[in-house]
C-alpha cells in the first residue's frame, strides 16, 4: 500500500469516524431538516485590503522563514515581492461565521476537514472578497452522539474579478455532556 | 528511497521520495500568536478551563497552524522557487494539544506538470493527527 492509498483510507475512515457509521453511509436519520435545508445557499461576504503587515505577522505566526513570504522590500526574492504564506487562506473562514449555524444544544464545534485550490497567489495591495456559502449540513448520530456537520464553501476574489482561491470547510458541532472530546 | 533536503529544480522529484521531516514545538504562546494573526479568537483555543470541562485534555491547536506547520515541510524542500501549491485536501483526526508535532510527507505520483504529496503529521505519542494530499506544480 502507498503512503496515498493510506492516507486515502485514513481519510475514509476519518469521514466514516466523524458519521459513526461502520460505511460513512447516511442513514434516513442523518439527513439535515427541513430547517437545515432553509439555510442552504445562504451567503454572506467580507472584503480586506491586504496589508504587508498582515501578511508579514502572519508569517511569523507560522514560522515561515522564506524570503517569498518575509522579504517586504524584495531584495533577496529576485522573482517577485511578498506573497502570502500558504495558508494565508484560513483567514478568511471567518466569513463562515455567517453561514454556519450554532446550535444550542451542542455545546461544542470543531474544524475537521478542509479542501483549497489556489489560482492566484494574494499580494500586498489586494483587496480580497471573500463570499461564503452553506453548501451542505447533515445530522448523524455518531460516536459522540448526535452531531450536526455542516460544509461551507469560501470563494476569494480578487479586485480584478479573479478567483484567487476556493476554499471547503467542514465543521461538526456536538455535545460533551454525554461524549467527551472530539478532534480539530 | 533518498531524501533531498532542498530540491534544486522540479525535475528532481522522484516517485517515492520522502519530504526531510520537520519538527515544531507549538506553545501557547504560539496558539496566541497565531489567533492575534489569523483573526481566530475561538475559545477552543485558549480557553483550557472550558476544554478540561468539555473532556479535553488541554485547549486544542488551530488545525490551521498544524497544517502550515506542513506545508513548510514541504517549502523547505520544494522552495516557492521551484515549486506551487496548487490544492490540497486536509483532515484532522484526533485533537492536537501543544507540545512537539513531526511533519513528513511522501511523493506518491509525478511527471513533468504536477507532482502529487501525501501529508502528515504526528504527535508526542506518534499518532497522526493531521493527514492531507497535495498538489505541486513546476514554476516556470
Amino acid at each position: 500500500m502507498t503512503g496515498h492509498d493510506k492516507n486515502e483510507r485514513e481519510h475514509e475512515a476519518s469521514a466514516a469516524a466523524i458519521s459513526g457509521t461502520q460505511s460513512g453511509a447516511e442513514s434516513p436519520k442523518g439527513m439535515a431538516t427541513g430547517e437545515d435545508h432553509n439555510k442552504m445557499g445562504r451567503r454572506t461576504m467580507l472584503t480586506r485590503h491586504i496589508e504587508t503587515g498582515a501578511l508579514l505577522k502572519f508569517a511569523r505566526a507560522t514560522g515561515e522563514t522564506g524570503p517569498m513570504f518575509t522579504d517586504a522590500e524584495g531584495s533577496q526574492w529576485e522573482k517577485e515581492h511578498l506573497v502570502a504564506p500558504p495558508t494565508y487562506v484560513a483567514t478568511f473562514c471567518e466569513v463562515l461565521g455567517g453561514v454556519f449555524t450554532q446550535h444550542p444544544e451542542y455545546n461544542m464545534f470543531l474544524h475537521s476537514a478542509d479542501a483549497v485550490v489556489n489560482y492566484e497567489p494574494i499580494r500586498p495591495g489586494d483587496t480580497i472578497t471573500a463570499t461564503a456559502e452553506l453548501s451542505d449540513v447533515v445530522r448523524k448520530l455518531g460516536s459522540r452522539g448526535p452531531t450536526i456537520v455542516q460544509r461551507g464553501m469560501v470563494t476569494l476574489t480578487n479586485q480584478y474579478g479573479r478567483t484567487v482561491s476556493t476554499v471547503e470547510v467542514e465543521m461538526r458541532s456536538f455535545s460533551t455532556h454525554a461524549t467527551g472530546s472530539g478532534n480539530d | 528511497m533518498i531524501e533531498v533536503r532542498t530540491l534544486d529544480s522540479f525535475a528532481q522529484i522522484a516517485q517515492g521520495m520522502n519530504l526531510p521531516p520537520l519538527d515544531v514545538t507549538i506553545t501557547r504562546a504560539d496558539l496566541v500568536r497565531y489567533a492575534g494573526a489569523s483573526d481566530d479568537y475561538v475559545a477552543q483555543h485558549w480557553d483550557q478551563q472550558m476544554m478540561l470541562e468539555a473532556g479535553f485534555d488541554d485547549v486544542v491547536v488551530h488545525g490551521w497552524l498544524c497544517f502550515a506547520h506542513m506545508c513548510r515541510c514541504v517549502t523547505n524542500w520544494a522552495t516557492p522557487a521551484v515549486a506551487t501549491i496548487v490544492s490540497y485536501r486536509i483532515r484532522y483526526l484526533r485533537p492536537l494539544y501543544p507540545g512537539q508535532i513531526t511533519c513528513g510527507g511522501l511523493v506518491e505520483e509525478v511527471d513533468d506538470d504536477k507532482a502529487q504529496l501525501s501529508l502528515w503529521a504526528r504527535n508526542m505519542a506518534g499518532e497522526k493527527v493531521t493527514i492531507a494530499d497535495m498538489v505541486l506544480r513546476p514554476v516556470p
